[in-house]
């Protein structure tokens, strides 16, 4: 005899039935499961910290699995976001595996600007759902969600503190996605300094206001685990790809003169419990928090921005006609404006340009009346010139006549001289 | 009269140099006397060959001094390293700031001064740390408080050396900086560029590797080849160890060249005492569930190296760079700049004189006219 729990919220008209046999309807959350495996599983991984704390040798060790990251220098001028898909299969379970990093975080100089990127990446997924979820012919169940499930921020093993870039950056990330933060290369830090570090990052954390990933503990299958999870955090964590082989398994390590630090050893990092929270227990309530909370968060302010909001009781159809006209209205107004501040340019430059015609026209005049002027002098000086030698001319023949008096002969020189 | 006095003279003199051959032999033969001394045919030792010692002495009885500044971003071992150092806890009472506190903090300088006595040699050591040197969000112009102390130290000197009373200068110049690269990374970031710039001509530069024991042997290598080519492409002149002599022994000279080929060395440094691993000595070192660093281990870090470097044998190199090539470069820079200054200020105020005219407006607006009139006048031409 199957019971059923009594259902909390139902109004007075639903009445609880005990069933008498065996329906059946038990095995919907196995319909449920098949039908997703059929379909896949996508998850997105984003990875914060500055370069070279060992974001790419994480994710490879997490996922057992040989990526090819590039590592990147140190000169990059902004901080940018490169994501990269990856199919992987394990047992009949698909996951479409997106891993984006940061390049270049923690860099520059002044770093104010670090966190717009990663800000405007998260928007931009969420904003592509919306999208989808907002099409007139929508396929949501095949649409790749490449919404940012979970955000594993790297914080650097100083041993004192968080920084105040990380504070900075967890703190305007927090609504947005879910952060669980990890301490890199943490085989640098002896045990009881990690002890004393992690308390401090948690207080820092809690002072601040800073809303990390809560494990879930509401689910008694998992609830023990992850309240021992949530002590642990922030992950201290040690990547390596590199095999050895210790008392003859091949595990995988680090290699020091002192010793090997084993990467799958609990005793010597939490590597393995960050890959039981995120992977093993959690995954799904990553997805379904991102997608409940994160997700609608942004939804809410995306569609306030755009007009609609819950009080006007209008349907969303209504909503867009009237948006619609207004911006109609508004682009016409815009039209009228642009028109007659062109008609108002026009003739100002008409008017320019009289005037200078004008301008050029006295120029013109001047210029022509100060070359007559001149041309005048210079034919009267021309005369006065021609004159002169007509004077001397007949000077010299007058001289000659009384040379040709005074000597008795006459010459026609003078005549053809005249020539 | 005066051959009398100069026969006094040569008296006192054969006197005195009686008097040092005396001593030299009391001595013990100590100093070599080498056949050399004096003149041709003559066997008589001066004794000069004391001089090293007589240096030695007045050196002990008026003992050391030695400014060293560490500079690097919080978190890297700067003060653990200072302790493990010189074997004294200087940073007991420091008190770490949070995380909120940082985000607007500037670089500060810190001064803490020892005195250290070993085998009858005194040494006042003064470090220089930074605090909050890379801390902030927006780290613009973080280095300013650091080269504005060298500069003032310098200046300092400078003022002490044109004073009237020269007895009692206190040097307060940095001999020796030791800049911190964190170990995360792949090479030099743009601030420690920035900082190594501003610097290599004000000040002996030793680049440092710091928390080396977050490396594995071939990543060590490879961030050493990678800083050292970053700081051949950025063109940073770090301090650069004096070639050795040839007659120095073969000892030394290997010593030296391992030393050379070290840098940037990468340290450990530890408060803790733990039980080596083989030996089952207490030395300084740090425990980790998988292993023990000792700090002094050469086959861990380069730990003991730099102690000799910087202790041993080359302390006094670096003093003297500084003295003669740094300070020297800031006097010579120092002086022509208030010269210039003062040349400067008076070819300026001639200048500001002549241009109150405002003629050049005027004319700038003549000749735009006068072209837009141009232009037309082609137009005009071409559409006919």
């Amino acid at each position: 005899m199957t019971t059923v729990e009594v259902m909390k919220g139902l109004g007075p008209d639903v009445r609880t039935i005990k069933l008498n046999g065996h329906v059946g309807f038990d095995s919907l959350p196995d319909q449920l499961v098949n039908k997703h495996v059929a379909q896949g599983f996508s998850f997105n991984i984003m990875c914060i910290g500055e370069t070279g704390l060992g974001k790419s040798t994480l994710i490879e060790t997490l996922f057992n699995q040989r990526f090819e990251f590039t590592p990147s220098s140190h000169e990059v001028p902004q901080v940018k976001l490169k994501p990269h898909t990856y199919d992987l299969k394990e047992g009949s379970v698909k996951l479409k595996l997106t891993i984006i990093e940061t390049s270049g975080f923690g860099d520059q100089v002044n770093k104010e600007d670090s966190s717009k990127p990663i800000i405007d990446y998260i928007n931009q997924q969420f904003e592509n759902f919306l999208q989808e979820e907002l099409k007139i012919k929508r396929s949501l169940h095949t649409y790749h969600d490449t919404r940012v499930h979970v955000c594993l921020y790297f914080i650097a093993p100083t041993g004192h503190s968080l920084k105040s870039i990380d504070m900075v950056t967890m703190k305007k990330l927090d609504s947005r996605v879910n952060i669980i933060p990890v301490i890199a290369k943490s085989d640098t830090i002896t045990k009881p300094e990690l002890q004393r570090f992690k308390t401090r990052i948690q207080n820092e954390i809690a002072n601040n206001d800073i809303h990390i990933y809560q494990f879930p503990t509401d689910d008694e299958t998992v609830s023990e685990q992850n309240s021992i999870m949530k002590n642990l955090v922030p992950f201290a964590v040690v990547g390596s790809s590199d095999e050895i082989t210790v008392n003859g398994r091949k595990s995988r390590a680090r290699q020091y003169p002192w010793g090997a630090v084993l990467v799958d050893s609990e005793a010597h990092c939490d590597f393995v419990r960050l890959r039981e929270a995120m992977l093993r227990v959690n995954m799904d309530d990553l997805r379904e928090r991102t997608h409940a909370m994160h997700y609608e968060h942004y939804r809410r302010q995306r569609l306030a921005e755009m007009g609609f909001s819950d009080e006007d009781k209008l349907s969303l159809q209504e909503m867009y006609e009237k948006r619609r006209e207004t911006h109609q209205a508004e682009l016409q107004r815009k039209e009228e404006e642009m028109r007659q501040m062109f008609v108002v340019r026009v003739k100002e430059k008409e008017q320019e340009l009289k005037k200078a015609e004008g301008d050029l026209q006295t120029k013109f005049e001047a210029v022509k009346k100060q070359h007559a002027d001149e041309k005048r002098k210079l034919e009267e000086k021309r005369q006065g010139l021609d004159e002169e030698i007509a004077e001397f001319q007949r000077r010299k023949t007058a001289a000659d006549n009384r040379n040709n008096l005074a000597s008795g002969t006459s010459f026609t020189l003078s005549k053809s001289k005249k020539k | 009269m005066m051959s009398g006095i100069r026969g006094n003279v040569g008296r006192s003199e054969s006197m005195r140099t009686g008097a040092s051959v005396d001593s030299h032999d009391s001595v013990g033969g100590g100093s070599t006397g080498n056949g050399g001394s004096g003149g041709p045919g003559s066997n008589v030792r001066l004794g000069f060959a004391n001089l090293p010692d007589q240096m030695h002495r007045k050196a002990v009885k008026k003992g050391f001094n030695f400014t060293l500044m560490v500079v690097g971003e919080s978190g890297l071992g700067k003060s653990t390293l200072i302790s493990s150092l010189f074997q004294q806890d200087l940073y007991k009472d420091r008190e770490l700031g949070s995380a909120t506190e940082r985000v607007n903090k500037t670089t500060e300088i810190d001064k803490r001064q020892i005195e250290l006595d070993e085998k009858g040699v005194k040494l006042r050591l003064t470090v220089v740390d930074t605090p909050g040197f890379n801390d902030a969000i927006n780290c613009q112009d973080c280095w300013r408080p650091i080269e504005d102390y060298i500069d003032n130290t310098f200046e300092q000197y400078f003022k002490d050396e044109c004073g009237l009373n020269r007895k009692n200068i206190v040097d307060h110049r940095v001999h020796c900086c030791l800049y911190f690269v964190s170990p995360c990374g792949h090479g030099l970031r743009p601030i420690d560029v920035e900082l190594m710039r501003r610097l290599h001509s004000k000040v002996n530069i030793v680049p440092i590797i710091a928390k080396a024991d977050t490396l594995t042997q071939a990543e060590l290598r490879d961030l050493k080849e990678r800083v050292l080519a970053d700081l051949d492409r950025h063109k940073i002149q770090t301090y650069r160890m004096p070639d050795t002599d040839s007659d120095d022994d073969e000892e030394t000279r290997r010593q030296e060249s391992d030393i050379r080929a070290c840098i940037p060395f990468a340290v450990i440094g530890s408060n803790c005492v733990v039980e080596s691993a083989d030996t089952g000595r207490r030395t300084r070192g740090r425990q980790y569930p998988w292993g023990v660093v000792e700090v002094e281990n050469p086959k861990h870090c380069d730990f003991a190296k730099l102690r000799i470097f910087l202790l041993g044998t080359h302390m006094q190199d670096l003093k003297d760079i500084t003295k003669e090539v740094h300070y020297e470069n800031y006097r010579a820079k120092y002086i022509t700049e208030r010269m210039s200054k003062r040349k400067g200020a008076v070819r300026d105020d001639f200048e500001t004189r002549k241009s109150k005219n405002t003629t050049e407006a005027n004319f700038e607006a003549i000749v735009d006219t006068e072209g837009l009139l141009k232009e037309k006048e082609d137009e005009l031409f071409n559409a006919k």
